[in-house]
């Protein structure tokens, strides 16, 4: 009886292990998808609406360094440029968001009070509008 | 702690332990190699010979290049990127300290224009060779993914070293092959 239930016990922690395992991978994969996407995107805006210099630029730097540091934040950075590259229009506070996208993506590491600053401030551009998300009292 | 000293937990633990290291082993040996093999990690491995042209038109040839030299570094950046472009008064500090003792550097670019990486050698004082990469050939043979990447290749064609972001420790790479050179021909 004891055995039955060690063994159940090891599929248990087996079960545990596979799951922690597949989690990782399935955001390894989802991060490259989502950099994958993103430099198709990026490159067919560059080509076909031929933006100026500096936000084909910050583009460029984005994309790469989400490449060179892949993370959640550097993630919501790479999703806010795509999303305001979506109308193909190019506006001088969507040149100023992504110059400063861009410098946080080239960081090793994106500071948490940084990227929350950088959200409230360009809330406009990333596609959860509410967020961050406002007390209802 | 109490309950490691059960045997029943230390049966289930054993057990689990078993389990994941046979598991583990199968993963390492059938799929890491694709999920990891990645980010230009070609370190062991014999480069492509490629040809290209720099930017006053002559031609560069790796294998040439690696005749005359013990080892090539090859820098893959971009006049945009950002830590690129801040490693690059370091890695003229190198070419410069380290070209009369046989090394050679090369910078390849690809989405840069060739007027902005002009700007760039002229604002670093940039003397290595550049060569542009037009249809990205080379930094797919090289797995390129992300710039700067950077790649130390010896005589033989073996990649010695390969990086992926800025490059702190390639001076004391660089420094040990050369030593370790030295000491093979004594």
């Amino acid at each position: 009886m004891k055995t039955v239930l060690a063994v159940v016990g090891a599929i248990v922690v087996l079960g545990i292990v596979v799951v922690a395992g597949g989690g990782y991978y399935v955001y390894k994969k989802g991060t490259s998808a989502v950099v994958q996407v993103s430099e198709k995107e990026i490159d067919k805006f560059i080509l076909t609406k031929h933006p100026p210099e500096p936000v084909a630029n910050s583009l460029h730097r984005i994309v790469n360094g989400v490449k060179l540091h892949p993370s959640m934040y550097s993630s919501v950075l790479v999703a806010t440029a795509l999303n305001s590259i979506q109308d193909g229009i190019v506006t001088e506070d969507k040149t100023k968001m992504l110059a400063e996208a861009a410098q946080l993506a080239e960081q090793n590491e994106i500071p948490k009070e940084q990227i929350t600053a950088f959200a409230k401030k360009y809330q406009a551009f990333m596609s959860r509008r509410n967020y961050p998300q406002q007390s209802q009292n | 702690m109490d309950f490691l000293k059960d045997k029943f937990v230390k049966r289930v633990l054993l057990y689990a332990f078993l389990v994941c290291f046979v598991l583990l082993h199968i993963y390492v040996k059938l799929w890491t190699k694709p999920f990891f093999e990645s980010a230009g990690n070609l370190a062991g491995q014999i480069a492509t010979p490629f040809e290209g042209a720099t930017l006053d038109n002559n031609k560069a040839q790796l294998a040439s290049v690696l005749k005359g030299h013990k080892l090539v570094i090859l820098d893959f950046w971009e006049s945009w990127c950002g830590p690129c472009r801040l490693e690059m008064p370091e890695f003229q500090n190198l070419y410069s300290a380290y070209t009369e003792r046989g090394v050679e550097m090369i910078g390849v670019y690809n989405s840069s224009s060739d007027e902005s990486v002009k700007q760039s050698i002229k604002e670093y004082s940039l003397t290595f060779p550049m060569i542009h990469d037009n249809d990205g050939t080379i930094s797919k043979s090289f797995r390129v993914e992300a710039v700067p990447t950077t790649f130390v290749i010896g005589p033989d064609l073996k990649i010695l070293r390969s990086h992926q972001g800025m490059d702190g420790g390639l001076r004391t790479f660089i420094e040990a092959q050369l030593n370790s050179r030295v000491h093979k021909t004594r």
